[in-house]
């Protein structure tokens, strides 16, 4: 018969392990946690005597402010010269920015890795001067109303915005939105929102939003409707596909892509990017769209 | 983990033994895989399991683990009768946050299109991989990039010969002609539109071409020929073209090898006016293209009249109302 005992006492110390990884924890957390992990009540000492355990065994251990954690995991990484120069790299990047949340997360991630540096990784960095890398042409960041955005993002209420716009379709740069996130590209912090009106994602560079009122209602969050497009000849063999496009159809000589997330007038413009090896097929709004951007391309010459 | 210090036992020590052989046996099996008589044998060694010694206490030690969460694969012919410990709970990790975090970040750097950084924090990101709560999310941080599909050791390559002009011969796989080999002489490398390009002199088709790299298969031996560099510029036929950019396209502009930002007013209505040094005209009218109305060609005409065509010829494929 298979033998499926186990022991309690053992479970209970790598339940203390498991618990510390996640989280600094005091004797009383802990004693809380084993109780309601196995429904058995315990003394406190007995916790001093599951961490004694596991110092034993030099599992790194720390105190403070009453709470124990763990100081380094008992897995490390091995990191090289260029990888340290890279972690130098983002927290200098990181600096420069000023959306919070993004931040704290990129700066917690690197902490963690800190905690996992192996040995040769500590004597790499004592033994050796590392500077960050320095990228060919420095990488300027441009978000100031950063936190404000943010906080938009985060109540999740619709906002109005006045935007310099780039699109001929919205004359008086109006926009209601819910606003989803911020990324950066080249350096901009851009909105991305959506917009019910157009049933669409869309990007606002935050530098070019003139004026924003935040709403005391939540603005619909929808699915926006795709866009399909068919590729021709070896752009068709070749293709590679973006971020929320999926293949619909493979012909002889053609193929049929759907694209979900891209903002529509940027996708448009890329689009033009494949001459008359492609051809938007649906919806009816943005075929449309991509001849009226030629007509005023071409009125630039006129 | 702090350096290994030696154990002992005091008499009065207050820990727990059988959460000392769960630990004990973990990090064994995190060395490597091991046999039931192979930690048996550890144990005997050990002052503090020493004493405590059966073959039932390693199947106890190892069921306690795997109710903790350890993915332990049980001892068999195939495994060489050996304990193999697949994954364990007790490693520091990652949030989902800090995953999407780390994800934002190299999107960030992507559309700064260094090449450099990106391999470098590529690198860096298959090594933290390990640190991602699941295999869904370690995949996100070791695949998700648009180097994915390019092979390090031709990119090296590349860049080297590049470096020196080096005619060299490539296996190439186009999408039209299949897999063919080029003589090709290499003079840099681009990131557009999240794709690396090598751009450089291809002798079939006597031009100065540009090649994506991921469909470079392998770098034949260095072709014995060579042209001298006074012949490679004469192949590269340039055409300057100045063109001047407004709106979203000049905020998200970024020079490359062949622009160079010659005149900057942010209170004008074009606020960026640029000179192109055009090697490859398709590749510059893809771009072109793709500025829309933010873009206004000051000089050649003869580029202005090109610009139309292809206008010209993309309308005609929207006359007939198909969908």
């Amino acid at each position: 018969m298979k033998n499926t005992k186990i022991s309690n006492a053992g479970y209970r110390v790598l339940e203390i392990l498991k618990e510390l990884t996640n989280r600094p924890l005091s004797p009383d957390e802990m004693l809380r946690y084993l109780e309601s992990a196995t429904d058995y009540l315990y003394r406190k000492e007995l916790v001093l005597k599951y961490l004694n355990t596991l110092k034993l065994l030099n599992i790194d251990i720390e105190k403070t402010d009453g709470k124990y954690f763990i100081k380094r995991g008992i897995e490390c990484i091995d990191l090289d010269k260029n990888d340290l120069s890279v972690m130098l790299f983002i927290r200098k990047y990181i600096d420069t920015i000023g959306h919070e949340s993004f931040k704290n997360n990129i700066e917690e991630s690197l902490q963690i890795i800190e905690r996992c540096f192996s040995n040769k990784v500590l004597d790499c960095i004592k033994t050796n001067t590392i500077k960050p890398y320095t990228p060919k042409k420095s990488l300027i960041i441009k978000d100031e109303n950063v936190k404000k955005f943010e906080k938009y993002c985060h109540d999740g209420l619709g906002l109005e915005l006045k935007y310099e716009n780039y699109q001929s379709d919205n004359k008086d740069n109006l926009y209601k939105i819910a606003p989803l996130k911020v990324v950066y590209k080249r350096g901009k912090a851009v909105l991305i929102a959506y917009d019910q009106k157009d049933n669409d994602y869309k990007e606002f560079v935050l530098e070019n939003i003139m004026d924003v009122k935040q709403k005391p209602q939540k603005q619909v969050k929808g699915s926006p409707s795709s866009v399909l497009f068919k590729l021709k000849g070896r752009l068709a063999k070749s293709y590679m596909l973006k971020k929320g496009e999926m293949l619909l159809e493979t012909g002889d000589d053609f193929i049929i892509i759907s694209n979900k997330n891209e903002d529509r007038e940027l996708l448009i413009r890329r689009l033009l990017r494949y001459y008359d090896k492609c051809e938007i097929l649906y919806p009816k709004t943005c075929r449309e769209r991509i001849v009226e951007l030629i007509n005023e391309m071409e009125a630039v010459y006129a | 983990m702090k350096p290994e210090k030696e154990k002992y036992l005091a008499p009065d020590s207050n820990i727990s033994k059988t959460g000392y052989r769960a630990l004990f046996v973990l990090f064994k099996l995190m060395e490597l895989p091991r046999t039931r008589d192979e930690i048996l044998e550890l144990f005997s060694k050990d002052p503090i399991l020493k004493h405590d010694i059966s073959k039932d206490t390693v199947t106890i030690t190892v069921n306690t683990l795997k109710k903790a969460g350890c993915i332990i694969s049980r001892p068999s012919q195939r495994t060489s009768n050996k304990y193999v410990l697949k994954s364990h709970p007790f490693n520091l990790h990652f949030s989902m946050e800090n995953i999407d975090a780390l994800q934002a970040l190299r999107e960030s750097i992507i559309t700064f299109q260094d090449l450099y950084l990106l391999i470098y924090l590529n690198n860096f990101y298959i090594k933290i991989a390990h640190l991602a709560p699941d295999e869904e999310t370690k995949n996100i941080l070791i695949y998700k990039h648009p180097l994915t599909e390019i092979n390090y050791d031709i990119l090296n390559e590349l860049v080297i010969y590049a470096r020196i002009k080096k005619p060299i011969n490539i296996c190439y796989d186009s999408p039209e002609n299949k897999k063919e080999n080029l003589d090709f002489i290499p003079e840099y490398l681009t990131f557009e539109s999240e794709k690396l390009y090598v751009w450089g002199y291809c002798k079939k088709y006597d031009e100065f071409a540009y090649l994506r790299v991921d469909r470079i298969k392998r770098v034949n031996l260095i072709t014995a020929y060579s042209v001298p560099e006074e012949n490679i510029e004469f192949k590269k036929p340039v055409e300057t073209v100045v063109y001047k950019l407004k709106g979203y396209s000049a905020l998200m502009y970024g020079e490359n090898k062949e622009e160079t930002v010659t005149y900057e007013d942010k209170n004008s209505e074009y606020p960026l006016t640029i000179s192109a040094e055009v090697s490859n005209r398709f590749n510059f009218f893809q771009r072109i293209l793709s500025y829309g109305t933010d873009c206004l060609i000051i000089s050649p005409e003869s580029a202005k009249a090109e610009l139309k065509e292809h206008l010209k010829n993309i309308k005609a494929g929207y006359e007939n109302e198909k969908y």
